[in-house]
């Protein structure tokens, strides 16, 4: 009888295991074989694909898209091994750090935007097409975006359109011409611009929208200098009826974070994920440590209020340099005199005030001593610090959104295509270039009578200045092909000589090149030097190398010429 | 005395495989290479009584030779400053050579980070990698410093490890003391404890005050200057000899005789004294301990304690 039972009971068991019992999916956590088929999965996949647009290169916490123009002319970082980006001197090889992290952080963003794509059709019917659409379009957004910095960082590069389940494939995979990715991107940048809506609120803002598609578009085309595909990019966000902020200083503060203008910036939450270039830039009086530094030749390319450059103007005092100029110059550059965060900055004396409790008092200047850890050039970076982290001690754990797109660069897109369309006249350049100037009451620009030539100056000096430190100025010196000219210099200057504090030297105008960079007569006699040389060939280091270890995993991958 | 030869080979050792970047995920881990250590284990230990004294001797002697015998689909892995190669021992040091330092008068053209070589500066060697007769073997130099110029250059897996342990006794007194030593290895030195103002807010240690100058043309330390990626690069004029011979432990005993212990109705009392990491012979810079290598961990303490123990 025992027995019986028994064998009923093993009976009852196996039979119970049919094959759909034993297809069990966890409850609890998607599952390889079904993510992908709810709403909610593809919104968390969507939500991943925002961890490319967290590109962070070391332990400083910052943005690298922003840092990039701290290898310029216009911003250097602390002249040594450590902080100094070594394409400046022309020192970077396939081993450097930054280029095997870079093309790590988009082929991963490539990934899962292409898990998305090819996943998401499979579940076409789940859900609403309007949703479809748009996880779709956020995937190729990013993928696009993707591919747009390692090509123009990288120039050719490997395209890969799928999910590499089968990793074996990728050993023998070789490069595609730059413009066959463009023309694909570009395509994929239209369906976007269908599919994503005008805006995002609540818990959604930040996701990439209609208005950034096309914004991604037009760099992309200008970059490639598709000029006509550049102004309808443009031309279609300018019709979305988005206005710049009115205040240019506080657009990139806390307060400015979720203006309209801002057509996608890099969010930020509390403890979790945050930014630290108000430690990374900041003044040595406030917790910062200044590791990055504007430059001379960017201040000294700031017009005067009168619209004139400082080599022309009447109201350019040499020995008040930083009065009288464009308002931008002050919002963007620490210069020494300004007041910032309660902290007089001041450059050339041991003692500097500072406000505490609302008392004004002495204190110690950091900032004062030149050695290796205050600024050389004499400047700090002050766009995008927020007094409020200083306040709040959060300048290493700031929230202060990283804006990566602005309604300001479409305008100036648009600008630059019309220029080189030969198109750029009176009520185009009223409608970018003058709209904003008259934001910061800076005169209108007049081009009747202008060359070509001379307009394309006018629009890249706009342009050089309006996004001064945003990342756009290492492109912008490459694509316009004159790095090799203004990035060569032995003697980099950095701060004014004591001779010329104490009044025996006086301080001349200077001159500027066709290239828009100031130049002075004696200027070793006037200024410090910084212990770095700019060096740039020509012939490789218009493109990063491909890494090093990738060539050695795949050797079918050649390397950029030079390296 | 126990003398023992061995050779193990270890297979199937585990290794992340090398996914291409390119693919966006990473690679799963594998069973992939093997390596053969060979070595020898030598024991020698002696007790001898003479009365009062008596002595207590054990020494031990290992070596280890480590070879990569086998690296999966790899010609070579290079990771850092390190290679794994088959032939040589895993991680050995891969590194560019050099030639002493840059005397006065002398020129070379071999720009490295963005620094043509001044005297002073350590003179790296161009290696023959071009070939240029089409042989397969190359012999003509390029000209420039590159990845490619590194050679193997040393290992810092220790060899020749050697202990001794000493026990003497005479009457109430005891002794011992404990010496342990590395007849080869290879530190290489990185970093603010090498490079003077590395990172520029780092100081300057006594042993780099031999540094070159024109008067100073046999110094141990390239010439002094701020930012210099050119000099506080890994090569091998970096990398230092390791070896060392330690007095690890040494104890000066005296046990209270018997006779005075029964009155106080305790059964042991000892006096001692103990030192630890007294003496080291080794050649490394000042501040530099060869026990912990990359110089970046806690140092090794030297202690003196005393006691007394009481045992009722």
């Amino acid at each position: 009888m025992k027995n019986i039972f028994r064998i009923l009971f093993l009976i009852l068991l196996f039979s119970a295991c049919t094959k759909d019992y034993l297809q069990k999916y966890p409850l609890d956590k998607p599952s390889d074989q079904t993510f992908l088929s709810t709403p909610e999965e593809m919104e968390v996949a969507s939500n991943a694909l925002y961890n490319g647009l967290y590109w962070k290169w070391n332990w400083e916490n910052t943005s690298t898209f922003f840092a990039l123009d701290y290898g310029t002319d216009i911003g250097i970082r602390r002249p040594e091994n450590a902080y100094t980006f070594p394409w400046v001197y022309s020192g970077q090889d396939a081993s450097t750090g930054i280029f095997r992290n870079a093309w790590s952080v988009f082929y991963k963003n490539i990934e899962r935007a292409n898990y998305i794509i090819e996943k998401l059709p499979l579940s076409k019917e789940n859900v609403d097409e309007g949703f479809y659409n748009r996880i779709m379009a956020e995937a190729l957004w990013h993928r696009a975006f993707s591919y747009f910095y390692l090509t123009e960082l990288f120039g050719d590069v490997p395209f890969i359109d799928k999910v590499l389940f089968n990793y074996n494939e990728a050993y023998s995979y070789q490069r595609t011409s730059k413009a066959t990715i463009v023309i694909s991107i570009l395509k994929d940048l239209d369906f976007c611009i269908a599919n994503l809506p005008d805006a995002w609120g609540g818990a959604d803002y930040g996701r990439v929208s209609k208005a950034t598609a096309g914004a991604l578009k037009a760099r992309i085309a200008l970059y490639n200098e598709k000029w006509d595909v550049a102004a309808n990019a443009a031309q279609t966000v300018m019709g979305l009826g988005i206005d710049l902020a009115p205040d240019y200083e506080k657009l990139f503060l806390y307060e400015g974070n979720q203006k309209p203008e801002v057509l996608l910036a890099i969010q930020y939450q509390k403890d979790n994920v945050y930014q630290s270039f108000p430690t990374i830039g900041g003044s040595l009086n406030v917790g910062g440590w200044s590791i990055t530094m504007p430059t001379r030749s960017l201040v000294d390319s700031y017009e005067c209020m009168d619209g004139l450059p400082i080599s022309e103007s009447p109201i350019f005092d040499p020995r008040n340099p930083y009065e009288n100029r464009d308002p931008r110059l002050k919002a963007t550059i620490l210069t020494p005199g300004q007041w910032f965060c309660k902290s007089l900055f001041n450059i050339y004396d041991p003692i500097t005030s500072q406000i505490v409790n609302g008392v004004t008092v002495a204190i110690k200047n950091q900032d004062f001593t030149y050695t290796g850890i205050t600024t050389f050039t004499g400047f700090l970076q002050k766009k995008s610090i927020d007094p409020k982290d200083v306040y709040d001690n959060t300048i290493w754990n700031s929230q202060n959104a990283t804006i990566l797109f602005r309604y300001a660069e479409v305008l100036l897109t648009y600008a630059e295509a019309k220029v080189e369309l030969n198109q750029f006249d009176q009520s185009v350049c009223d409608a970018t270039i003058n709209k904003i100037r008259s934001r910061v009451n800076m005169p209108a620009k007049n081009v009747g009578g202008l060359s070509q030539a001379q307009k394309r100056s006018l629009v890249r000096q706009e342009r050089k200045i309006e996004l001064a430190l945003e990342g756009q100025r290492f492109f912008d010196i490459r694509r316009w092909k004159f790095a090799e000219h203004i990035m060569n210099n032995d003697y980099l200057i950095g701060r004014y000589k004591q001779s010329v504090l104490n009044g025996s030297l006086s301080v001349p105008r200077p001159t500027f090149d066709e290239w828009g960079i100031s130049h002075y007569l004696n200027e070793k006699d006037l200024f410090e030097a910084i212990p770095l040389k700019f060096k740039f060939n020509k012939d490789r280091d218009y493109l990063w190398p491909i890494p090093q270890t990738e060539i050695n995993v795949v050797p079918t991958l050649d390397q950029n010429p030079g390296y | 005395m126990s003398a023992e030869y061995y050779i193990r080979n270890t297979s199937d050792i585990l290794y992340t495989e090398d996914v291409p970047l390119l693919v966006g995920l990473n690679g799963p881990k594998i069973n992939a290479f093997k390596v053969k250590n060979s070595g020898i284990d030598l024991s020698l230990s002696s007790f001898k009584k003479f009365g009062d004294f008596s002595y207590e001797v054990r020494v031990n002697f290992d070596d280890v030779k480590n070879e990569v015998t086998d690296l999966y689909k790899k010609k070579e892995w290079i990771s850092g400053n390190t290679i794994s190669k088959v032939g040589f021992s895993m991680w050995s040091y891969y590194l560019f050579d050099t030639d002493g330092l840059l005397q006065k008068g002398e020129t070379q053209s071999l720009t490295y980070a963005g620094r043509t070589p001044v005297a002073g500066d350590i003179k790296y060697v161009d290696q023959l990698t071009i070939d240029t007769n089409g042989d397969g073997i190359p012999d003509a130099r390029d000209g420039k410093l590159l990845a490619d110029d590194k050679v193997i250059v040393g290992s810092p897996i220790p060899r020749y490890n050697f202990s001794a342990e000493i026990n003497l006794k005479y009457k109430m007194f005891d002794l011992s003391v404990f010496f342990q030593g590395v007849g080869k290895q290879d530190v290489l030195m990185t970093g603010m404890p090498a490079w003077a103002f590395d990172n520029s807010s780092g100081n300057i240690q006594t042993w780099m005050t031999d540094y070159w100058t024109p008067e100073n043309p046999g110094a141990s330390y390239p010439n002094l200057g701020l930012s210099n990626r050119y000099n506080y690069t890994p090569s091998n004029y970096w990398l230092r000899d390791g070896s060392y011979l330690r007095l690890k432990n040494i104890q000066v005993g005296f046990n209270v005789p018997d006779i005075y212990l029964k009155k106080l109705d305790i059964s042991a009392i000892r006096f001692f004294v103990t030192g630890q990491n007294l003496l080291t012979f080794d050649k490394m810079p000042k501040g530099w301990d060869p026990e912990t290598p990359n110089n970046s961990s806690y140092p090794i303490l030297k202690t003196i304690s005393g006691g007394l123990n009481i045992t009722f």
